[in-house]
Formats: structure tokens, C-alpha cells, sequence
């Protein structure tokens, strides 16, 4: 019997390394947009807890740990890594994106200077710490973006898109090396 | 030339430069202009109109005259400020404007002929013949204006971008801007300290002045330790604030390379930061400004504050008998420097009576220079005093006419500066800026000991605005001596004196502006050009506002300033656009089947920012027409698989996504049976179409609605206004599902067979009627089928998770060629639609109402939707509006052009007789004709008529029939097979 072969958004896109910068593709199974229904957001956090381990997330906040967390992604909540239990179906509109998302980690000392030559939001360390989210452009790709972790940043954006994110944060990357050399 | 006990700069190191291909000596640090001063050349360029011969007069940013081409890798960089360019190893630099070189400049001629060449002589000339403007004049002039010479090369310059985000901008380094930085960086908030040149200090890099103790260098040293040593500061040197904009935004660009002569290919050359700041102080200091006198523009004549910087910052006498002109106390501290440096003084001129200068030098007091002598450089001046006339020999003047406060960039939202009296200068109004503050020589204290004072009240009042307290307020103690000025703006005389160096504006130009009753100052700047060009009057707006106001009747205040815009100072256009620069122009959205098409050499066209196989050429075939047709054959008779995957789709959940999707469009959907697909129109609020597509119930609460490709960003905008501002009662929800689905059209007479042979289970052909769907499984992998047609054959679209639509497509594609039939791009997908009289947005191209499009029957009487009454307005439904109908040429030769007009057949083409006009066309290998859809008065009720088609492009006309705009089997059996 014939097969289909899975190909990841990015394959053949990442590594990309660069003086302790470095981009990866993440694989992370599942992602599930989730949006309660009006007047079920408590509920559905509830059973989230119960069932992941996390809460739904405020604004521009992420719950959860590196294994499984929600995203908050504007209108919807993206859960990332599992697959959300069926009791929360009633409750909200659940859609899965596990293909809709190319999802890249970008991390390194210098990470904050790839970044905000990218996006034109506050992205300095000291105030988007770790855990917070923001939706924004990245270039001119729509992307959300969450840190993380210590020098580390997670950006989502579409995955017809990949090879312009990949290009975009690479060319940054470079940039950033460069221009650290340039100065010194 | 160079003193050697004088200046700050490191003469460790000697380097060479070329300036018109003469070799200099100069050391690091020097710019251009202190070089070139330290060789005892003062002669650098010439005058932008009269071809006068021009030296330095600057020390800054501001600098008018001294504008020089630099040549480095290859290419040209004309206009860059001597006084700004620093000197490296080998560098080439040129003078400009002149011909056959600096010394002796033919169109010096212009300066006999200046009695003919006044400020409107162009507008009164050049009127007539009036064909001879474009023919003539305008190249003549054109060719013997202007400053440099743009280089025609392509710009292959690297450069970069950023976005910054801080506490607080400071802009300017000079003495109020370092103290302000570490006020504020020691208080703990985020601070950017930016400022133009390469050393911080601002003026106290060309002073002497005393700071607690210590020379004011070493103040200035200290400062930069400690702002250095602080991880909440970031000091951004040799960039310029260019523009102020809203929410607290400003654009920084920072030169990183110019000084710079040999770099890798990929060194930064400038960089665009786009700042955003909470709060801002405004250091930008203040410009000196010249007295106009007869002849007051030779070489060898400058500012008095730059012939004291250049003293004191690189070591250079301006000259070996230097006078000086002045009108204040400031031109005080430029002759005791120079006396203290051991350079001959051979006058002082005051305009005051009583000015308090002492010192072992020719002193004049209330006198004033009148005239001035030499061809190529400055020899000698004429003064007046009240014992008569002298003539005194010197090769240098400084001139000091008084200190303008930098407020360019507090008035770029808009607000109007206002005169100070006191300092005879404009200053900037309270709040001019939201979150500014105007500390300083910018805001009109001139003494070293004021601007720590104004910094330190500024600072104190933003930390406790941000509840905050500032760690000391002790202030630095400076030795400097008050200000004192009493305003001198021109001398009387008939020779000319110049006002604009830059633009050749003499104060007989203003006289005569205001004779000709262009009196306000906006008139006045157009009709004589004054504040114009690179330094747009950083120097000479101030006397020149005065001078209008003298010869107008009006006060200065009530005269005012032209509007300051951005930039402050020239700066790099590939700088800001270099982020959309090749690829960063636009994103690239490719299909899951990108790859593959690009290996099967598919040209590629561009849908939005997706990109989409035009065709898949065959070997023998030679033009995109043949594989085209190939193509709409091979599904005609067999079967074709086609990438859809980039129409736009949303899923729509909850209790009342049915209610919801009656709301957006005209025809309703609640009504829906689950399993099946209904096509949508979708109507704006005006009434007019929207978009279409198909949407299809998937379960009793959860939809799939697909959009164009082109408008599926604006449909989900639509439907999110829609539910947030219409209907928040509806319980429902809806997201993209666009990116999660490849999809793929199967069409074709077979192409049941082929869905079939890749389905886990076999289609049952009654269970997938027309118009149904449903998920299946392919190969083990969930997918979804729908049974739709945009080709006019029996048809499917098969959705698969797009991490499996490559692998997919090779399959779908051996299978259909196993059925005889193959892949098709676009350019057929077009041709079946129009065959077909499937509208897309060429036809709803946003003018077009349901009516017009022949669908006025969808809108439902029975609920109430988006565009229902404005759609029912008459003029939307007048029969002689231009409606939908196809068009068809005799023979295969004779082609349609999209974009056509169209005219009765026996009527001239002219506009008011226009019948309509082509939105699409193609060539139908079925019809073996060309074909298209047009817009035609009363369309529908015109079949079988003939008319005209014009292409006013081509300049060609055809004859077509009109008819039915369904070509292609019009009763759809083939579709519903």
C-alpha cells in the first residue's frame, strides 16, 4: 500500500547557526486553536488544568511548561504539544493547526539584538520576560512570539511563510554577528 | 595650518587623503574641513548659482559651503559636508559645482551677470516660448545648477534597521545631554543618549572652558566612563535624530562605515533606528550665525565658534592673521583663544560701543566690517567706526552674529517656535513635543554653567513625574562668562552680502521678494530659495526672517519661521527603504507543492504573496499557449489535479454560525443540510459583491467557509468586524484553517476514478452527490473531500494536512497520468473558469453589484443580510447598467485584450459612447476561439449582437459577438455527472 510522507513546515530550512545565535524548528506534535465559547472561558480553564496541567492565559502571556502550553494567539489560544481532551469541545471551538504553523526557536546571547531589528515591538529582556507573548510583524510576516526562556524566543507564523521567516531571521542573525564585529 | 600645542585630537598617527586628487596629511579624528584647514586650504567649492569661490564656514552638521563628493568603491557620494566626513587612510574626496576645476570655474561668469540673475529672474525669463522650457531652458539650467552629481549606479550599499524601544532619548551629547544621561541613567530609567559627530561633548569638545577644576574635556571623559559602565545606557554616536514623529517616535539614522575607508562587502555602511521613547530631552545645542556684510562670503571668512573649535578640538589656526567681526560676548572667548594659542590677531570688530572685550589686540568697538577683499581667499577687511574707514590685511574672519537655538526637531509636529528677545532667537514653545523637554543651548541658555542648570530642572521634574528622586542635585561648576548680545543683523553697503551661502541668497534677494509682495516668509523662501538644499537654513533662516520682517514692516515674531520638516540633516534614502530591499519587499507565500512545480519548471505568477504555477511545460511544446491548452484539454477529456490550496478557508463554530453566515451573505446557509456545500456571495455594506465561494456544513454547529485567494485577508477582516460590531448576541467563533489544508482540485471527466483509487474506501457515487462532502481517508491520513467544480466537469477538491499535500500531489498527479491525464496550472484553471462563466475578481472587482454579475436572484427576501438595502437601491438595479456576458471573436486568430472598451458597432470610440468593457479573456480550445467576459449596457438582453472591443493601448479594435457567458456545457451536466 502506498504511503504519505510528512514534510515539516521548515524542512530543509533550519539549523541555522550563527556565533551563539541559533534558529531550530520545533516539532511539537499538536497544536489546537481554542476559543471558549461566551461564558465557558473558566470552565474550559478549569479542564485544561485538569487535563494538561495548565490554565487558559491572560493577554500576551503563556501558560504551561516545555512540554505543553497555551499560547495566548489573539482571538483563540493555541495549545501546543497535546491534543486537547474532547470535554472541552462543548465548551469551545476547538480547530487543529498542528499543520497551519511553522514554528521556529530562536536563541543565543545576542537574541534580543536579532530580534528588534525584526519586529517593532519592546522586546528588550529586562521587559518582555519570560512567559509573554505578543502578536506582531516579524519583517513583514505577521508572527506571535513568546519567549521562552532565558535567551530564547519561540515565533509562530504561517507556514506558507517559512522561507521568508527563515530568510528574514537569518539575514538578522547575520547582521547581528556582524555588526558586533563591525564595532569592535 | 596646525599649532602643536593646541587641540585634543591624537596626532599619533598621520594619514593621507586626496582631495581633487591632491594628497593631505591629516590624523584620525580630523574631518575633511579641519584637514583640508591645517593644509592652509581654504578654497573648497563653489557657489550653487554665481559660481563664487567658497571655503569653510562651519564646524558642524550645519555647514553650507563646504559640500564635497566622496568617492569610495567604486561610486560617488555627492553633497557630504566636509566638516561632517572624517578622514581616513586613502580617501578620495572632490570639490563641486565647477568647471574645468576649483581655481578657475568658467561659469564663474555668472557672478559678472549677476545684476540679471536676481532671486524670480528664472520664473520672469523662462516663460516663452513655453515648448521651450521642457526643450531648453530646463536642460540648460539644470546642467549648470545644482550642487553634486548623483551617481547613476545602482545603490549596493549594505545597510540595516532597528527598532529601539527606552525610557528616555536624549538627543545631543553635548554638556546639558551628558549631564541629563547620567541624572536619569543613575535614577535607574533606560536611556538613549544620541548625537551626530563621532566624540560626545557637543561645544565643550571646542572650548576651553573650566569644569569643576579641569579642563572641560576631561568633564566630558568622565561622563562617558560612567555612561559607559552602565548597563541601562545605550550612547549612539555619529547618528542623527532626522524627524520627530508620533507617539514618541523618532528616526535615528547612524552612520557606522563613512569613516571608514576599507570595509568587507558585508560592513554596515548606516543604520536606520526607528525610536520609541516614553520620554525625550532635546539637546541638540545651538548654531552660530553670520552678519551679512558686503562680500561676506570669501574663503577664509567663518564662524567665530568655528574658528575657536578648530583651534581647540584639532589644533588648527584658521588662518595666521585672523580677525574677528561679532556682535556678542561669545566672540569674547574666540579671541583670547586664538591669543592664547600665539595666533596673530589682526582685529577686532564689535558692534557695540561698549562691548567689555579687553585684551593685548587691535580692539574696534562699535564698528562693523563692511566690505571685504581677495578672489580666491579672503585678504583683506574694510571696517567703519566712528574715526573713519580702515582697511585691515587679514587671511581669516570670524564671524559671531549670535547663537540660534537647535529647535528643527521640536517643531516637526507642527509647532511653531517663538521669539525670545532676550537672546534675539527663536525658541521652542512648552510642550511642543508630547514628552519633550528643551534643555540648554537649545532652549536659548548660552553659557556652559545654564544648560547644567536647565538639565538638572528638566531631569528633577521627569523622575518626579515618574515617581522617582534624583540621586544628587549637585551641579558641575563651570567658569563661563554670562551671554550679551545686541542683534546685528546687516551692515550697510551696496556690495552684496550674502544671507544663504547655499543657495546664493543675498539681502538685496529679500528686499526685492517683498517688492514683488511675496512678503511672508513662506512666499519668501520659494521665490528666493533661501532655506533650501542640504542645510536648509540651519544658518541663515534666522537673518533672513529678521531682514523680511525689516523690509516688510513687520516684528520678527509676528514674521515667523517656515515650517521645519524632516530630515534635520541629510540623510541616506537606502538607508530607510533598506528593509524592502530585494526579497524583504514583499513576503513569499509558497504551496506545499512549490518544490515540485519548480522541478517540473512551472513559471511562476504572483496571487497576493502567494505564488502559483502559471503552467507545466512538456518538451516540444514552445509557447505557454500550447501547454495551456494541453492542459484545459487533457481535464476536458480526462482528468487534471490543480494546487487550490492557497483559497482562503475559515471555520466557523457555535450555536449560531448558521445565523452568522445568513448575516454575511446574501443567501443562507443555516438552512444547510450537514454533509453538503452551498456557493455564497458575499456583499459589502454598500451593496456591492464582496467575494464568493463555497461554504460547507460539517457538522450541526461547525462550517467551512473557502474565500478567493485575493480577498481571504480582507473576508476574515470582514467577518471579525462583522461579529464584533454587528452581531457580539451570535454564539460563535471562527479561525483560519487556510495554512492547515493542502488542497487540490481534481477535475475531469475520470476524476472520480482517480479519487477513488486513492481513497481507503471506495466513493460510493450516490453518497457523493453534487455539492457534498465529508471526511475520508487517504492512504491512513484523514482528509477531507468535497464535491465542487470550478471547471466545469465533474470534480472534486480533496483537503489533506499540509504536512502531507507534497507527497499528495506526486501521487494525485501519477494517477491522473495513469488516467491519461496530468497537472495544470493556472493559465487553464483560468480558461475552464471563463469557459465555464465563473466569475473571479476580475469580474467583482469591487464596482460590481449581484445584479450586474446575473445573481441578483441570490439575495434572499426571507432574512436580512450585509449590502441588503443598499443593494435594492435603483441605481444598482437600472437595466442599462453594464452587466455580465461573454464575448467571442470569429476564428482563433483575432484575440480579445482584457481592458478593452467597448462601442456600438457603427459609433466612434469615444467616451460617450462607451457600452462597457472587458474584465477577462482567454483562448477556449473547446470554442477554438478567443473568449472572454465583458460588462456591457444591458448585457444580458444583447446575445447575438456584435460589437466593437477597442484597445487603446494597441491602438486596435475587433469585432465580437456578445452571448451567453456560460460557454461551456450551460445546462452543467458534466458537472453534476
Amino acid at each position: 500500500m502506498r504511503s504519505l510522507s510528512a514534510l515539516r513546515p521548515a524542512a530543509g530550512l533550519c539549523p541555522v547557526k550563527f556565533d551563539g545565535l541559533e534558529l531550530v524548528e520545533l516539532d511539537l506534535s499538536y497544536l489546537f486553536s481554542i476559543s471558549p465559547f461566551p461564558g465557558f472561558e473558566k470552565k474550559c480553564s478549569a479542564i485544561l488544568k485538569e487535563n494538561h496541567g495548565l490554565y487558559l492565559p491572560k493577554v500576551c502571556r503563556a501558560t504551561g511548561n516545555s512540554r505543553v502550553r497555551a499560547i495566548w494567539f489573539g482571538s483563540f489560544t493555541l495549545l501546543v504539544g497535546e491534543k486537547p481532551d474532547l470535554a472541552i469541545t462543548d465548551l469551545a471551538a476547538v480547530t487543529d493547526q498542528s499543520d497551519a504553523w511553522c514554528t521556529l526557536r530562536l536563541r543565543g546571547k545576542c537574541v534580543e539584538e536579532v530580534l528588534q531589528r525584526l519586529c517593532p515591538i519592546d522586546v528588550r529582556l529586562s521587559k518582555f520576560k519570560t512567559g509573554y507573548v505578543a502578536r506582531t510583524m516579524l519583517g513583514l510576516l505577521h508572527v506571535t512570539i513568546h519567549r521562552s526562556g532565558k535567551e530564547q524566543f519561540d515565533i509562530y507564523s504561517y507556514r506558507s511563510m517559512s522561507q521568508t521567516l527563515v530568510s528574514e531571521i537569518t539575514y538578522s542573525m547575520k547582521k547581528t554577528v556582524n555588526i558586533v564585529k563591525q564595532n569592535f | 595650518m596646525r599649532i602643536a600645542s593646541q587641540g585634543i585630537l591624537n596626532r599619533d598617527k598621520e594619514i593621507t587623503f586626496y582631495f581633487d586628487s591632491k594628497p593631505y596629511k591629516g590624523f584620525i579624528g580630523d574631518t575633511v574641513a579641519s584637514a583640508l584647514l591645517a593644509n592652509d586650504v581654504h578654497l573648497v567649492g563653489r557657489s550653487f548659482k554665481y559660481h563664487r569661490p567658497r571655503g569653510v564656514l562651519g564646524i558642524g552638521s550645519e555647514e553650507p559651503n563646504a559640500l564635497i563628493s566622496v568617492h569610495k568603491g567604486g561610486r560617488v557620494e555627492p553633497n557630504v559636508r566636509a566638516t561632517v566626513q572624517e578622514i581616513s587612510q586613502g580617501l578620495i574626496v572632490a570639490s563641486q559645482n565647477s568647471w574645468p576645476n576649483l581655481k578657475f570655474d568658467a561659469l564663474a561668469i555668472n557672478d559678472i551677470a549677476a545684476p540679471f540673475l536676481s532671486a524670480g529672474f528664472y520664473y520672469k525669463t523662462f516663460m516663452w516660448p513655453p515648448r521651450f522650457w521642457e526643450a531648453l531652458y530646463e536642460p540648460i539650467i539644470r546642467r549648470a545648477a545644482g550642487l553634486g552629481r548623483l551617481d547613476p549606479k545602482t545603490d549596493d550599499d549594505n545597510y540595516d534597521q532597528n527598532f529601539l524601544f527606552c525610557d528616555l532619548l536624549i538627543i545631543g551629547g553635548g554638556p546639558s545631554g551628558l549631564l541629563s544621561a547620567l541624572l536619569t541613567a543613575r535614577a535607574g530609567l533606560d536611556v538613549i543618549l544620541v548625537d551626530e559627530n563621532a566624540n560626545l561633548g557637543g561645544q565643550l569638545r571646542f572650548e576651553n572652558t573650566i569644569i569643576d577644576g579641569d579642563h572641560c574635556k576631561n568633564w566630558v571623559d568622565r561622563c562617558l566612563v560612567e555612561l559607559q559602565s552602565l548597563d541601562n545606557v545605550r550612547m549612539i554616536s555619529r547618528a542623527t535624530v532626522f524627524g520627530i514623529y508620533d507617539q514618541g517616535t523618532f528616526g535615528v539614522i547612524e552612520r557606522l562605515s563613512h569613516h571608514v575607508q576599507h570595509t568587507d562587502n558585508d560592513a554596515v555602511v548606516d543604520r536606520f533606528h526607528r525610536v520609541v521613547a516614553s520620554a525625550s530631552i532635546l539637546a541638540s545645542g545651538s548654531i552660530e550665525r553670520h552678519i551679512a556684510f558686503g562680500n561676506n562670503d570669501r574663503p577664509g571668512i567663518m564662524m567665530a565658534g568655528a574658528v575657536r573649535g578648530y583651534l581647540n578640538h584639532y589644533g588648527v589656526s584658521t588662518g595666521r592673521s585672523v580677525s574677528i567681526f561679532g556682535n556678542n560676548d561669545d566672540a569674547f572667548n574666540t579671541a583670547h583663544d586664538l591669543k592664547d594659542a600665539g595666533v596673530e590677531i589682526a582685529a577686532y570688530v564689535d558692534s557695540r560701543s561698549d562691548a567689555g572685550i579687553q585684551g593685548d589686540f587691535p580692539i574696534f568697538r562699535g564698528a562693523e566690517v563692511y566690505d571685504t577683499g581677495g578672489r580666491l581667499a579672503l585678504e583683506h577687511i574694510c571696517i567703519r567706526d566712528e574715526k573713519g574707514e580702515h582697511k585691515i590685511q587679514t587671511d581669516c574672519l570670524g564671524v559671531a552674529g549670535g547663537w540660534n537655538p537647535s529647535i528643527h526637531l521640536s517643531c516637526h509636529t507642527n509647532s511653531k517656535p517663538e521669539w525670545n528677545n532676550e537672546i534675539s532667537a527663536f525658541i521652542s514653545r512648552e510642550n511642543s513635543v508630547p514628552g519633550m523637554k528643551v534643555v540648554g543651548s537649545a532652549n536659548g541658555h548660552f553659557t556652559t554653567s545654564a544648560c547644567f542648570k536647565s538639565a538638572l530642572e528638566v531631569v528633577t521634574e521627569l523622575l518626579n513625574s515618574k515617581g522617582m528622586k534624583i540621586k544628587s542635585k549637585s551641579l558641575p561648576k563651570a567658569s563661563d562668562a554670562e551671554y550679551n548680545i545686541s542683534p546685528l543683523w546687516a551692515v550697510e553697503g551696496h556690495k552684496r552680502a550674502w544671507l544663504d551661502f547655499q543657495n546664493d541668497v543675498t539681502t538685496k534677494d529679500i528686499v526685492q521678494s517683498v517688492n514683488e509682495n511675496f512678503s511672508t516668509v513662506e512666499h519668501m523662501k520659494r521665490y528666493t530659495t533661501q532655506g533650501m538644499a542640504t542645510d536648509q537654513g540651519k544658518g541663515s533662516n534666522v537673518i533672513s526672517i529678521a531682514l523680511l520682517a525689516d523690509a516688510s514692516g513687520e516684528s520678527i515674531e509676528s514674521t515667523g519661521t517656515t515650517t521645519f520638516r524632516p530630515p534635520y540633516t541629510p540623510i541616506s534614502i537606502g538607508a530607510i527603504g533598506s528593509s524592502g530591499r530585494d526579497k524583504g519587499f514583499a513576503p513569499e507565500r509558497f504551496t506545499t507543492t512549490h518544490s515540485t512545480s519548480i522541478a517540473l519548471a512551472a513559471p511562476m505568477i504572483e496571487a497576493g504573496l502567494w505564488y502559483r504555477p502559471s503552467y507545466y511545460p512538456k518538451i516540444g511544446e514552445n509557447d505557454w499557449l500550447q501547454s495551456c491548452n494541453r492542459e484545459v484539454l487533457s481535464v476536458r477529456k480526462n482528468v487534471g489535479i490543480c494546487d487550490v490550496s492557497t483559497l482562503g478557508k475559515i471555520e466557523l463554530q457555535g450555536l449560531d454560525a448558521g445565523k452568522f453566515l445568513d448575516f454575511v451573505y446574501t443567501n443562507s446557509f443555516s438552512s444547510l443540510a450537514v454533509g453538503r456545500v452551498r456557493y455564497g456571495l458575499m456583499l459589502r455594506e454598500d451593496g456591492f459583491v464582496m467575494d464568493d465561494g463555497t461554504s460547507a456544513r460539517l457538522s450541526e454547529n461547525s462550517y467551512l467557509m473557502t474565500t478567493t485567494t485575493a480577498a481571504a485577508g480582507s473576508v476574515m477582516r470582514h467577518l471579525d468586524f462583522v461579529h464584533q460590531a454587528y452581531r457580539p448576541d451570535l454564539d460563535v467563533r471562527f479561525v483560519s484553517v487556510t495554512e492547515q489544508w493542502a488542497q487540490f482540485a481534481v477535475s475531469g471527466p475520470r476524476s472520480r476514478d482517480v479519487i477513488t483509487s486513492i481513497l481507503d474506501e471506495p466513493l460510493n457515487k450516490k453518497a457523493w452527490p453534487f455539492m457534498a462532502c465529508g471526511e475520508i481517508k487517504v492512504m491512513g491520513v484523514k482528509a477531507r473531500l468535497f464535491r465542487i467544480s470550478f471547471s466545469g466537469e465533474l470534480g472534486f477538491e480533496l483537503a489533506i494536512p499540509s504536512r502531507y499535500g507534497a507527497s499528495l500531489f506526486n501521487v494525485l498527479k501519477l494517477v491522473a497520468e495513469q488516467h491519461g491525464g496530468g497537472i495544470y496550472g493556472m493559465e487553464a484553471m483560468n480558461v475552464m473558469r471563463l469557459e465555464k462563466g465563473f466569475i473571479t475578481h476580475a469580474e467583482i472587482d469591487g464596482r460590481a453589484t449581484a445584479y450586474d454579475v446575473g445573481m441578483q436572484r441570490m439575495l434572499s427576501q426571507k432574512k436580512d443580510f450585509i449590502g441588503n438595502k443598499m443593494a435594492q437601491r435603483p441605481g444598482l438595479l437600472d437595466p442599462n447598467r453594464e452587466r455580465l456576458v461573454g464575448l467571442k471573436t470569429k476564428g482563433s486568430i483575432s484575440r480579445l485584450k482584457a481592458g478593452s472598451q467597448l462601442f456600438n458597432v457603427n459609433d466612434e470610440p469615444l467616451a460617450d459612447n462607451n457600452q462597457g468593457f472587458i474584465s477577462s479573456v482567454a483562448f477556449s480550445p473547446i470554442e477554438n476561439c478567443h473568449i472572454g467576459l465583458a460588462f456591457l449596457k444591458r448585457g444580458p438582453e444583447r446575445w447575438g449582437e456584435h460589437i466593437n472591443a477597442v484597445n487603446f493601448m494597441a491602438d486596435n479594435q475587433l469585432e465580437c459577438e456578445v452571448c451567453n457567458p456560460v460557454f461551456y456545457d450551460p445546462d452543467g451536466k458534466k458537472m453534476h455527472a
